[in-house]
């Protein structure tokens, strides 16, 4: 096996890695863009029941 | 008269190969309708270049000196010179993007990222074939099914292969609805095809649409410094097609300049397809690890779809991973079209629509983090 295909297997390692980081960062993105106006509302609204 | 027939006598073998190439190139684009907007200029672009003393590209003229050729001013300018053509084009795709079935079900993300990995098998597989680390992850990136990307990486790598790269990137993503089939049918049973699952998407109001270009951008940048060129022109783009002010603008996007730059790109890169750098054994290898990494993407995609499915209580149809590749909308389609079959009351269109989108910008952040990698391991 040459050294260039040990490199190789390094760079698939880090490469899907990196790209599986930045992708979950972007899926809890996704989760809080997507969260429903009301529900966050309420969310809050009970929030302030608690605090109070 | 001797002179009328200098270009006849100084013709080589290779030269009429190329001519050939470029027909048949011409021929799949207008008789097949395979990518016309780029393998017709790319097969005309073959021919211009390949013509003896062509003053399409530069050439030393006795007496007068170099003379510039369109064609090797258009690749400098558009290609050379910071990825113009490839980056502008990716305004055009992102103003095409709908991230909404994204948006409205966002565990498909998953799926982008894990259909990358046919990226980096072909990369390893390239290696084992002879090609340096450079040339083999320009070849990699076949595998992100996304030409403009492909381009661009082989263009800043600097790798001798900028021509074959596109042709094979441009015509497997035609061909997709004849190879992933294939691929899917390898690694899952009819029954695993023929799972059905809801679509309950979530409402997504007009500030997630338009939050989302600029938030991926931020976050692509800050990770993976090398894909913001890529994933900020892409963002770039569909943040123009959200914001409902730039409709005209938008729409110019998605049309005229996409045809346009298109066009220029295929010609330009077709200054790359000289006889003498074409016609090589490495030319027909890099065809064939171009076909590996489509089937390599596919499969890691539906091999992900079976490895959540056993954490899952609501099933996933594992061909819905397959979908994770960048090529839109081909890949839903076929995912669509394959559910059918197992089960002719399986709709599964927005689903692999969401993954599909997802490998959209997961094959741009795939070409970032190549870009910022190899240089750190040659």
């Amino acid at each position: 096996m040459s050294e260039t295909f040990f490199l190789s297997l390094k760079l698939m390692g880090q490469g899907m890695a990196g790209i599986f980081a930045v992708i979950l960062i972007i899926y809890v993105v996704l989760l809080f863009l997507g969260k429903p106006k009301k529900k966050a509302k309420q969310d809050e609204v009970q929030q302030e029941e608690r605090r109070s | 008269m001797s002179f009328l027939l200098v270009g006849l006598s100084n013709t080589t073998w290779q030269q009429v190969l190329m001519f050939g190439v470029g027909g048949m190139l011409i021929y799949l684009a207008i008789s097949k309708k395979l990518e016309p907007a780029l393998l017709l200029p790319m097969g005309f672009g073959a021919i211009l270049v390949n013509l003896p003393f062509s003053g399409a590209i530069t050439q030393s003229m006795q007496g007068i000196g170099e003379v510039t050729g369109i064609l090797d001013w258009l690749f400098n300018m558009g290609i050379s010179s910071a990825e113009a053509m490839p980056l502008l084009l990716f305004i055009g795709i992102g103003a095409m993007i709908d991230f909404g079935p994204l948006l409205a079900n966002p565990k498909l993300i998953l799926f982008g990222a894990a259909a990358q990995w046919g990226i980096f098998a072909t990369i390893s597989l390239a290696t084992l074939m002879g090609f340096n680390l450079v040339d083999a992850a320009s070849i990699g990136i076949i595998g992100a099914a996304d030409g403009p990307t492909s381009i661009l990486v082989s263009q800043v790598l600097g790798s001798r292969y900028i021509g074959p790269i596109a042709i094979a990137a441009y015509s497997y993503m035609a061909l997709v609805p004849i190879i992933q089939p294939f691929a899917i049918k390898l690694v899952t049973t009819k029954k695993e095809r023929a799972i059905r699952m809801t679509y309950n998407p979530r409402a997504i109001s007009k500030r997630a649409k338009i939050l989302f270009p600029i938030i991926v951008t931020i976050v692509s940048g800050y990770v993976a410094p090398a894909s913001v060129s890529l994933v900020g022109m892409l963002m770039f783009g569909n943040l123009i097609r959200e914001c409902t002010v730039l409709d005209s603008l938008s729409t110019t996007a998605q049309t005229v300049l996409v045809n346009l730059v298109t066009l220029l790109l295929g010609i330009t890169i077709a200054s790359t397809m000289k006889a003498e750098s074409f016609i090589t054994l490495q030319t027909l290898m890099i065809m064939g690890l171009g076909l590996m990494a489509f089937v390599f993407d596919t499969i890691a995609g539906v091999v992900f779809a079976k490895f959540l499915n056993l954490f899952s209580k609501t099933k996933i149809n594992p061909m819905i991973g397959a979908a994770g590749i960048s090529a839109f909308p081909m890949s839903a389609r076929v995912i669509q079209k394959m559910g059918q079959q197992a089960d002719p009351q399986n709709h599964l269109l927005m689903h692999a629509v969401g993954a599909n989108v997802a490998g959209q910008i997961a094959s741009v952040i795939a070409g970032g983090v190549i870009l910022g990698l190899v240089p750190g391991l040659i």
